[in-house]
This record gives C-alpha cells, sequence and structure tokens, in this order.
C-alpha cells in the first residue's frame, strides 16, 4: 500500500510510522489518521513486529488537528463553513477521533513509542498521550510558544491520564523537560540524542517476550478504565462542543476575529505577542 | 513474639518487622509470608502500636517471590508443574489480598529499603504509606522479562500510566533517586541517614492524633477505591495467573526462564535474561 501523508518502515522488529506533511508540522486530519491507522493495523498483524514507533517528519512531531480550523470544522461540509455547527455534528465528530483514532492507538496490541520533537500541540499532543512510552527533545514545545491563553476546552481525556493535578496545568509554558518533570513524557533528551535514545527503547522493548509486553499493557490500560477513563472521554466531548459556544468579550483577546481579520498565522503570532 | 523468617520487635509504639531470609535477598516464599502475616496481625491487634515500619535484614529489602528453583519456592508458580488453575487462583488471591490489606492497613506504614526491592518486594513497599530508601537500592519489576504480567495496580496510581508502562514494558530497574523523583518513593538517603530518617516520620506520626490518622488514611483508601483500586486488584489477579498458565518462554526463539535456570542455575538464568538489556543500557 502507497502512502500520501506518512513514510511507513519496518526493520527487524522494528515498525516506524512517519507523519509526513512538515510544511505544515503534520496536522492530524482525517486521511492523515486514516493512514496512520492502516500502516498500525500492517505492523499489529505482522508477526516480526514487536514496537511501532511514531515520529513527524521535519521539524515538529504534530501541530494537531487543523489549528486554522478551531472553532470550526470543515469536514461538517461545505453548508457549515462560517457557520457554528449544531452540537449533535460536534459530538460525532470527537466521537470518531475517540473511536476510530485514539482509542486505536492507546488499546493498541502492541508497544508504541512517541519520538516527540518541535511541536506537540492540541491533538499532537494527545497523539503522543496515547502512545505507551514517549521520548521528547528537551525543547520540544507541548503548547504553542509562549501561548498561557486557553481556547476550546482541551478536547483530551488523555490529558487527565497524566495529569491528576487538574487545571494547573492550564497557562503553563510546557517544553520537553517540564512535561519530563510532569510525568507527561518519560524522558526528555537534547535533540541530538532523540534518534539514538528512542532506538534503545526500542530495542529493548523488543527483547521483551511477547506475552508479556501485551499482557502488562493490558493491565495497566484497564487500570485506566477502571479509573474513569470510558467516562471521561464523553465529559470531555461535551465540554469541547461547549466550546464553540464561547463569547470574548470586548476587551479580551480575541482569537477568532483576529483569524478571520489576518488569517491563522497572524492569529497564532499575535496571540503570543500579547504575553 | 518470636517467629522464623520476621522478626517482630516492638519499640515503644512501633513495630518493627524486619524479613528475615538474608541469604536470599529475602525472597518471598509461603513460611516467610506466614510469619509476615502473623506479624502484621499482631501490629494490628496490638493497642499499643501506633506505626509499623518493614525492613528487610541483610543487603537488600526483597527480591521478590522465590522462584530459586529448590524447595523453597512455590511449585504452582513453577511452570514445569502445569499447575491447576483453581490452585494458582487461590494461591495468587492470598497474595494479592495481602498487599492490599498492606495497602488499607488501620495504622500507618514506613518500608525502610535498602538493596534489592523487586517484583513483590516492590509490592510490599508501594503498599506502605511511605517509603526511605538508601540511594543505591534498586526497584522494578524484572519478572516481566520472565514472562509474567504484573499482579499489581498501584504502579499506575502511584507514578502514573507513562512511567508505569515505561518500566513494565522494559523490566529496567532504577535507582533510588529516580525513584523519588518519579514519586515511587518518599525520599532517598544515605546509608548513615536512614535509620534517623525513618525515626523521624515516626515521630511525626506517633504525635498526630489515632483518629486523625485513621479519619484521613482512610478517605484516602474510600477515593482510590471508588477510583477503581479494588477492581484494579482483582483483575492483576486474573492478569498474573493467565501469564503464568500461559508458560512463556516456552515459544521458539524466547528465552525461557525455567529451562535455563534448570540447566545453569538462578543466577546463571538470571544474568542470561538480562545481557541483552544490559547490552544497550538497559
Amino acid at each position: 500500500m502507497s502512502y500520501e501523508f506518512i513514510i511507513y518502515e519496518k526493520e527487524g522488529k522494528i515498525a516506524r510510522i512517519t507523519m509526513n506533511v512538515p510544511k505544515k508540522h503534520n496536522p492530524l486530519g482525517k486521511p492523515m489518521m486514516r493512514e496512520i491507522v492502516a500502516a498500525m493495523e500492517d505492523a499489529a498483524e505482522d508477526r516480526e513486529i514487536k514496537v511501532v514507533v511514531i515520529k513527524g517528519a521535519g521539524k515538529s512531531f504534530s501541530s494537531g488537528h487543523d489549528i486554522p480550523k478551531i472553532g470550526m470544522d470543515i469536514e461538517l461540509g461545505p453548508e457549515y463553513a462560517g457557520k457554528r455547527p449544531p452540537a449533535k455534528l460536534l459530538i460525532e465528530r470527537d466521537e470518531w477521533l475517540k473511536e476510530e483514532f485514539y482509542q486505536y492507538v492507546y488499546t493498541y496490541a502492541k508497544p508504541t513509542i512517541a519520538q516527540v520533537h518541535g511541536y506537540c500541540i492540541y491533538g499532537g499532543n494527545n497523539f503522543q498521550l496515547c502512545c505507551d512510552i514517549t521520548i521528547a527533545a528537551e525543547d520540544s514545545q507541548f503548547k504553542p510558544k509562549g501561548d498561557t491563553i486557553v481556547t476550546i476546552a482541551s478536547y483530551m481525556p488523555a490529558d487527565t491520564w497524566s495529569t491528576a493535578f487538574g487545571p494547573r496545568h492550564l497557562g503553563v509554558k510546557m517544553d520537553g523537560k517540564i512535561a519530563e518533570k510532569w510525568g507527561i513524557v518519560n524522558k526528555a533528551v537534547p535533540l541530538e540524542q532523540l534518534e539514538e535514545e528512542v532506538e534503545k527503547m526500542a530495542r529493548a522493548v523488543a527483547l521483551m517476550p511477547d506475552d508479556s509486553l501485551n499482557m502488562n499493557k493490558k493491565c495497566l490500560n484497564s487500570m485506566m478504565e477502571f479509573d474513569g477513563l470510558e467516562a471521561a472521554w464523553n465529559t470531555t466531548h461535551i465540554a469541547h462542543a461547549m466550546g464553540t459556544h464561547q463569547r470574548i468579550r470586548s476587551d479580551e483577546f480575541n482569537i477568532f476575529k483576529t483569524r478571520a481579520d489576518q488569517g491563522a498565522s497572524a492569529a497564532i503570532k499575535s496571540r503570543q505577542r500579547k504575553r | 513474639m518470636s517467629l522464623e523468617y520476621v522478626t517482630y520487635e516492638k519499640k515503644g509504639k512501633t513495630a518493627v518487622l524486619t524479613l528475615n531470609r538474608p541469604d536470599k535477598h529475602n525472597a518471598l516464599n509461603e513460611p516467610l509470608l506466614t510469619d509476615f502475616d502473623a506479624a502484621l496481625k499482631a501490629a494490628e491487634e496490638d493497642t499499643e502500636i501506633g506505626v509499623v515500619v518493614i525492613k528487610g535484614a541483610g543487603k537488600s529489602f526483597c527480591a521478590g517471590y522465590d522462584l530459586n528453583g529448590d524447595e523453597t519456592s512455590d511449585p504452582a508458580y513453577d511452570w514445569r508443574n502445569k499447575p491447576m488453575m483453581h490452585d494458582l487462583y487461590t494461591r495468587q488471591a492470598r497474595r494479592q489480598d495481602r498487599i492490599e490489606n498492606l495497602a488499607k492497613f488501620p495504622k500507618p506504614t514506613i518500608a525502610q529499603i535498602q538493596g534489592q526491592c523487586l517484583e513483590g518486594g516492590c509490592s510490599i513497599m508501594m503498599a506502605c504509606d511511605f517509603a526511605y530508601a538508601v540511594e543505591d537500592a534498586i526497584f522494578g519489576d524484572p519478572s516481566v522479562r520472565m514472562g509474567m504480567c504484573t499482579d499489581l495496580p498501584l504502579w499506575y496510581y502511584l507514578i502514573g500510566i507513562k512511567r508505569a508502562k515505561e518500566l513494565l514494558l522494559t523490566g529496567r530497574t532504577i535507582d533510588a533517586q529516580e525513584a523519588q523523583r518519579i514519586g515511587m518513593i518518599s525520599k532517598a538517603v544515605s546509608a548513615n541517614e536512614i535509620e534517623a530518617e525513618v525515626e523521624k516520620m515516626v515521630q511525626v506520626l506517633l504525635a498526630s492524633p489515632t483518629d486523625s490518622l485513621r479519619n484521613n488514611r482512610e478517605a484516602f483508601h474510600a477515593a482510590l477505591d471508588s477510583r477503581g483500586l479494588s477492581a484494579g486488584f482483582r483483575f492483576a489477579k486474573d492478569m498474573r495467573v493467565f501469564s503464568v498458565l500461559q508458560r512463556p518462554g516456552s515459544r521458539p526463539r524466547e528465552f525461557n526462564f525455567f529451562e535455563t535456570r534448570d540447566q545453569k542455575g538462578f543466577k546463571a538464568a538470571c544474568e542470561e535474561m538480562n545481557a541483552p538489556f544490559k547490552k544497550i543500557g538497559y
């Protein structure tokens, strides 16, 4: 199978999936996500493969689900362009994300290792949280640089997995080192050592007995389920859908208006300058 | 009280339980665990005791469940013996209950760690309220490298999903500094500071009103149960039994710990199992 949005390689016991739209920092649109899942299905069925490494081409891991379209979603069809979509469709979209992508990744039978550098924000951060183990470059960014302003309620109950500290992380700058401290990633290393660290980790995991990997992962995932993970997914769908109903007061920074007037990059940049 | 494999000392209001099979790094087997249960029961029932300290005699705290292969190991956990599922469930339930009861013990508990704190030993430590360790102590669950599934949900609750997965999907062991950093233990200290550090916490706890300690600790236990901890113990028990019944290592190209142990001895089997990991720094 040939891939348009990813590069898929297998080498010995390790499969590697590289998100490959580097000009846009590898945004996770539906076609990209479908290809990731297809590649993972191939790796799942290949008896040789013990572990899957996930990374991004170019400067970043992933900028998440199309940022220029925050607040709207063109996948809902052109008749909704510029209009606030009804809650039902927003929730359906989030349930698609959960069932067809995030849950697929996090319940995946084989171990996954995320290799993170550059931007790993929004959906990108969700994605790496769904992987079992993450190694990040020290200067990777888990929030957009300088961003201390919260927009849409985070989609992600995965945030609740590693952030038992709840809203305390809002507005906190989060680079690789801080993410390591908070347990959001396993290890932060200088960028030039990232490839080698991930390689070592993948090889260590590949040495483990098959059943042990399968069972220990299942056991730990079950702990999250007992802890209420499924319920948490559903509550965040609602919070996320509510996000389109946010109103910005005239004295508050309005990313939606700035984006409408000046375009997405300007909106993101000017949000940063406000700090 | 006089027990063979666990020393029980009453020091004022503190009960000090010392695992006592130092020539085997206090590896856990039925006789030791029976003594451990008796000692814990005595500490619980003695109304004068306010705090329990758990230690290990000799070089290590506890290397885990005894897999030596001689008569002191538990045959049900030996894959050569094709155990009855019924037997394994019964034995595992007792092991699980012991750890779960320790995690919910009515009096505060402190683990004092040196040397190896592995697998079942790591479970005992994690079930205690506090854990102080000498800096070069090592923690982890190497039995995952033999093909077994963990039987302890506390990995997730104490150190979070990312770190729990890293340790259990590689079988890596960590030192006390890293254990402190990730929240697995309270504090890493030098060998000559550890007694004083434990004693400090003993005094803090004894200075707190009994009801206050109990009230607060029960609140935490209740909260954890509502977050699924009991279900976690139950499920992990089943997973552990399943992983033993699977007889891992009997697959082609997989390292077979038990076969290697029978041919070359326990120590050699451990070394051979760990060698390829050591080579890449794990």
